[in-house]
Formats: structure tokens, C-alpha cells, sequence
């Protein structure tokens, strides 16, 4: 069961050949794509530039003049925002959870991933079924058993007890993405690695993982951005201000009802965008393949 | 490729096919060789990560399930058997259904606005123009930024004195309401929206997937026989990609129901509960009211209905799949 697995996702190699809709084409369809692309552009780019350009904007702009384009540059949402909150440190800490989980998710799905295409594989194929059903479990239906059972262990407040609670969706993602990686990898190279004397360790470390490590790198990408974007554990789980996320400073700025300062949400939201432009921007290629691999929230 | 015998009649077969590889490695299962010091290793390697799972998500279900037959009370914390109490409160409760019903309405409003939507855009992709390339790119875009950020930014736009409000004035209209957000005639329409916005994505990058895999010989033949794009739209592409459309509509759906984030964070499941759904209702009553149970039972009951989803969900991908290695 791995519908929408493809082991070798051809997302990226969409130019070869590909002459469905050939050339010859009157003005007007021409006009029609090139208007809906227009469109496409508006409607996936406008809310970003609202974010972005509002952030920059003077309260007078924004509450006032409610200008489409900003007239002067100003910085002040900024300064309140750094002044009034801690949000670096915030984000600097659920960077840290968020990369402690995903390195323990990527190497512990990853031997997984292995052993269960290599040698269970009628258990695997059920272990990997059971891990997309686990996928599926809805966080509101763990989140009291965590709050509670959390508490008992004496993890409420800490960044273990987080990074638990995280790696309840993002291993059971891992183990599903990996495990399709593994499955697309042959295998003979390694039984000749075997054979020449290597052990079962030395083979999956040096033959078969360096031939993962694009699906790694998807895997990893996939779950670094959930936990970063990760807000119901992190509001339950955890209260004290050193161990809070970067999703939990945004929603106490989004408080006030008709009185939300949007000029500072909206800084603090382009600041909490960053990391995920910067995947976005420099590591494309590897967010392609995990769409395509069952990377979904 | 043994599709390659140009038979337009074979749509079935040729888009299970595309499906076949749009889902899967070909399972040609080699009898594993088990090398000395493979068992050691297998156990290992699995223990961690099954272990995990279990502890993680296994147990805790069951004992939300265990929970949702007590009772704690607020005041002594202590917990007391109470049947299936719970649960004969719940068959009573009006906020139940009408979240159980909000539920439905937002899935069903969501997974319909993402699916034309990102077959819309699939179809537009699949096409050569200039940039895009780049357009494509764009588009994963709202799918990765974190979802409460959406939800703000969407949230902003749609306030009472937001940028859409000014537009709409600008151009002689008046929005149906002051507010959309606090007025329960379009505050489920809104929270809709803006999911799909954020969902569409997903849809349109798995589809386009989908597309790029239809051979493009039956697309000749077609064109040969005087299809016109119409006819190849109604009569190939869209029969060829239902089955990959259909998993992919599932699985939003899924996530639709079990969603807690966006309608908490843009509405509170407000105005007067017309945007709460099951999740909403089971947060509420354990953080608000802290009453555990009830708010246990509440889960129970979302859980069933996520498990029969993904139940459907796991048939209909085997029966595809086997359809497509089948013939």
C-alpha cells in the first residue's frame, strides 16, 4: 500500500519531451494560460506580499491610510517586535527541538526504513501501513493522554518531553518515507558488499544509505518544517518562557479581538517565515520529491 | 511501455496504469538472504522505531479510549467510573452534533474548493508557457509556510478594516457583512477558503504528477481521430486521472476532518460555535473545562470516524493498485 509513492518521482524532469499540448495554438488559448497564470501568481504571491509589505508599514499606514503599496520604509514593527517579545530566543529553541527531532526521526525511520524492505518485508508492508494510519491519528485524540501522562513523568515543560510529543507524527512520516525510499534502492549491491566480507552495518552504512540520502534529505526537510510549524503540543505542552516555539509567541500577538496590532503580527510572521523560505529558495529540488514521496500534513 | 498500442478504448486500463506508476515500485518480492548477524540487526533496527510508534501513538489512543468511560472531577481530580456516560451525554449534547456536522460541512467545503482548484492549476502546469518553471515552484509555497502564519495573514486580509473590505468599497460593492470572520453566515465560508487556499497545493503538485505520467501516444490517436481539446479533456485526461484524484481527494479529506489548527486560530471555533468542529469541541471541554472524560469521548468518536476514512482510504489504494498490476 504506497499509493502516491513513486520511487523516482519524475516531478523534476518535467521538460523532457513532453508535447501533449502541442505548439500550434490560436492567440486566444495562448491569451487564457497567460491570464490564469496571472492569476495564480495574485492569488498564491498576494498574501505573501500583504504579509511582507504591511510589516514594513508605519500603524498610520496600516490602520489609517491602508495603502496597496507602502510609501516609506519603516522598521518599526520590527523594533517593537524584538523589544516586546523574545522571538529569537523563542526561535532559536524551537530550532533546536525542531532539529533534535528530526535527526532522531531521520536515523531511526532510516534503519527502519531498511530492515523492513530488506529482510520482514510482508511485516514491513504492515508496519509501514500501521505508521500512515498512526499518521493519520488525530493530534487532539493524543494530546490529553501526552498533557496527562506527561505531567505523571514529571516531562511537563521540558524539551524532552516536546520533542516526544513531535516525534509522534513526524516517525511515523519518517517510517513511511523512508521505507519507499528503501524499497526503490536495489538491493544487490549490498549482498556483494556482503559477500566481499562487509557486515549487515557496514552495508547499509556505506552502500545503501549514501544511495537514500536525497530521500533523507526529503524526509528530513519534510519533518524539520512540520515541527517548525508545529503549535497544538507546544501550547499545551509547555509553558515556561525559555522553552516556548516561535508559533506560541505568534498566537499571544494575535490576541486583543478587534484590537490585534497586525503590523506586528505580521513582522513576527515574516520573521517566522524565513526558515522555511530559505528550504524554499536553496533546497527546492529535495521539497519536490517529498511531496511526491507522501510528505503531507 | 506496453501502452504504446495507441487504444484511445483502453482508457481503464491506461489510467490505472498511469495510477501504477504515479503509486509504486513494482513488489517483486526477492525471498530475503539472511546473512549471520542479520537477525541482530533486523531487531535492532526495528525495535526502536516500532517501539516508539506504539508508545507514542498506539498507547496513547487506547487510553484516550480508556479515559472516555470516567469521569474527573474538577475539583478533586479524582477519577470515577462512569459507564458509557460519556458517551449517552454526547448523543444529547446539541454542540456534538452541530460540531459533527460543521465537521462534515467544512470537509466536504474544503476538499471540493483544493480539488477543482488544484486540478485547475494542475491542468494550467501541464502546459509549456514561459516561466513556468518558476510558477510551478511558487505554488508548493503555501503549503510549507506553517499553517498558523495562514492563517494570520488570511486573518488580516479579511478583517472588518482589512485590504479586502477596501477593495471590494473601492470597486461599488459592499461585503455581505462588516465582518466576515464574526458573522456566522460567512465565517464557515471563510475558514473553507482559506483551508483550501493552504491545501490546493498538495492537490495540484500530486496531480501534475499524475498528468506528466499519461503516455502521450492515446493523446495523438486521439487528436488524430479529431478530438478536440474538449473531447480529450472529458473523455481522456479526466477518466485517466480519477484514480489518482480519487486517493488524493481522500486523503484531504482526512486531513480536513482532523483538523484542528486553522478554524482554532481564525475563528475559535466562533461566532456561537457555527465554525467548531469535533476537534475544537475536544479541546475545549479538556483545556477549557477540563473535564478529561467527556473531552475523551468527544476524541473517541473523531477517531472512529478517521479510522473508517482511512479504512476507505487504504481499500480503495489497494484495489487501484491491484487494478493496475492486474491488467
Amino acid at each position: 500500500m504506497n499509493v502516491l509513492v513513486p520511487p523516482a518521482a519524475p516531478l523534476d524532469a518535467q521538460s523532457t519531451g513532453h508535447r501533449r499540448n502541442p505548439v500550434r495554438k490560436g492567440r486566444l488559448s495562448e491569451i487564457g494560460v497567460y491570464g490564469a497564470a496571472t492569476a495564480l501568481v495574485v492569488l498564491v504571491g498576494f498574501p505573501f506580499y500583504w504579509m511582507m509589505t504591511t510589516s514594513l508599514k508605519t500603524y498610520r499606514e496600516i490602520a489609517i491610510d491602508r495603502t496597496l503599496v507602502p510609501r516609506a520604509i519603516s522598521f518599526e514593527n520590527y523594533t517593537a517586535l524584538f523589544a516586546q517579545t523574545n522571538i529569537i530566543g523563542h526561535a532559536a529553541n524551537t530550532l533546536l527541538v525542531s532539529v533534535i527531532t528530526t535527526l532522531l526521526t531521520v536515523s531511526i525511520a532510516a534503519l527502519a526504513g531498511y530492515a523492513m524492505t530488506r529482510f520482514v518485508t510482508r511485516t514491513g508492508e504492515w508496519i509501514a501501513k500501521l505508521s500512515l494510519f498512526a499518521y493519520m491519528v488525530p493530534s487532539i485524540v493524543l494530546i490529553i493522554p501526552f498533557y496527562l501522562g506527561l505531567q505523571q513523568a514529571g516531562l511537563i515543560n521540558t524539551r524532552a518531553g516536546l520533542i516526544l510529543s513531535y516525534m509522534s507524527f513526524t516517525l511515523p512520516l519518517g517510517i513511511w518515507m523512508m521505507r519507499a525510499s528503501f524499497e526503490a534502492i536495489p538491493k544487490s549491491m549490498e549482498e556483494a558488499a556482503i559477500v566481499d566480507g562487509a557486515s549487515r552495518f557496514q552495508a547499509f552504512v556505506f552502500v545503501a544509505l549514501p544511495q537514500a540520502l536525497p530521500s533523507m534529505a526529503s524526509t528530513a526537510i519534510f519533518v524539520f518544517i512540520l515541527c517548525w510549524s508545529e503549535y497544538l503540543y507546544p501550547t499545551i505542552l509547555v509553558s515556561a518562557d525559555h522553552l516556548r516555539t516561535v508559533t506560541v509567541t505568534l498566537e499571544t500577538l494575535s490576541g486583543g479581538g478587534q484590537n490585534i496590532k497586525f503590523g506586528l503580527l505580521m513582522a513576527a510572521s515574516t520573521v517566522t517565515t524565513l526558515p522555511v523560505l530559505l528550504i524554499f529558495l536553496f533546497l527546492q529540488k529535495y521539497l519536490v520529491k517529498g511531496f511526491a514521496a507522501g510528505g503531507y500534513d | 511501455m506496453s501502452l504504446e498500442s495507441d487504444q484511445v478504448g483502453k482508457t481503464r486500463v491506461a489510467g490505472t496504469q498511469g495510477l501504477a506508476r504515479l503509486s509504486t515500485t513494482t513488489p517483486v518480492r526477492h525471498k530475503a538472504r539472511w546473512h549471520q548477524g542479520d537477525l541482530s540487526f533486523v531487531i535492532a533496527a526495528l525495535v526502536p522505531a516500532a517501539l516508539l510508534v506504539a508508545v507514542l501513538v498506539f498507547l496513547p489512543v487506547a487510553y484516550t479510549f480508556g479515559l472516555s468511560f470516567f469521569e474527573q472531577s474538577t475539583l478533586r481530580r479524582n477519577w470515577s467510573f462512569a459507564g458509557f456516560g460519556n458517551f449517552t451525554e454526547l448523543m444529547a449534547d446539541a454542540d456534538f452534533w452541530r460540531a459533527f456536522w460543521n465537521g462534515l460541512v467544512y470537509t466536504f467545503g474544503t476538499t471540493v474548493v483544493s480539488g477543482i482548484v488544484g486540478l485547475a492549476v494542475a491542468l494550467l502546469l501541464d502546459r509549456e508557457f514561459r516561466g513556468r518553471s518558476v510558477l510551478r515552484a511558487l505554488v508548493i509555497f503555501p503549503y510549507i509556510v506553517p499553517t498558523i502564519i495562514v492563517v494570520f495573514i488570511w486573518k488580516f486580509i479579511f478583517s472588518s478594516r482589512g485590504v479586502l473590505n477596501d477593495v471590494m468599497r473601492q470597486l461599488g460593492a459592499t461585503g455581505p457583512s462588516a465582518s466576515w470572520l464574526g458573522d456566522d453566515s460567512t465565517a464557515m465560508f471563510v475558514v473553507i477558503l482559506v483551508s483550501a487556499w493552504a491545501w490546493f497545493p498538495f492537490v495540484a503538485i500530486t496531480l501534475l504528477a499524475a498528468l506528466q505520467n499519461l503516455p502521450d501516444s492515446i493523446y495523438e490517436a486521439a487528436t488524430l481521430d479529431g478530438a478536440g481539446p474538449f473531447a480529450r479533456f472529458w473523455c481522456l485526461t479526466l477518466p485517466l486521472l480519477a484514480p489518482a484524484f480519487l486517493i488524493i481527494i481522500l486523503i484531504r479529506a482526512i486531513w480536513a476532518f482532523r483538523n484542528f489548527e486553522v478554524i482554532w486560530l481564525m475563528t475559535g471555533g466562533g461566532p456561537v460555535g457555527a465554525t467548531e468542529v469535533l476537534p475544537i469541541l475536544a479541546y475545549r471541554e479538556a483545556f477549557g473545562s477540563f473535564r478529561m472524560g467527556h473531552a475523551s469521548a468527544v476524541a473517541v468518536f473523531l477517531m472512529v470516524f478517521v479510522t473508517l476514512l482511512a479504512l476507505i482510504y487504504f481499500r480503495v489504494g489497494a484495489r487501484l493498485r491491484r487494478a493496475a498490476h492486474g491488467s
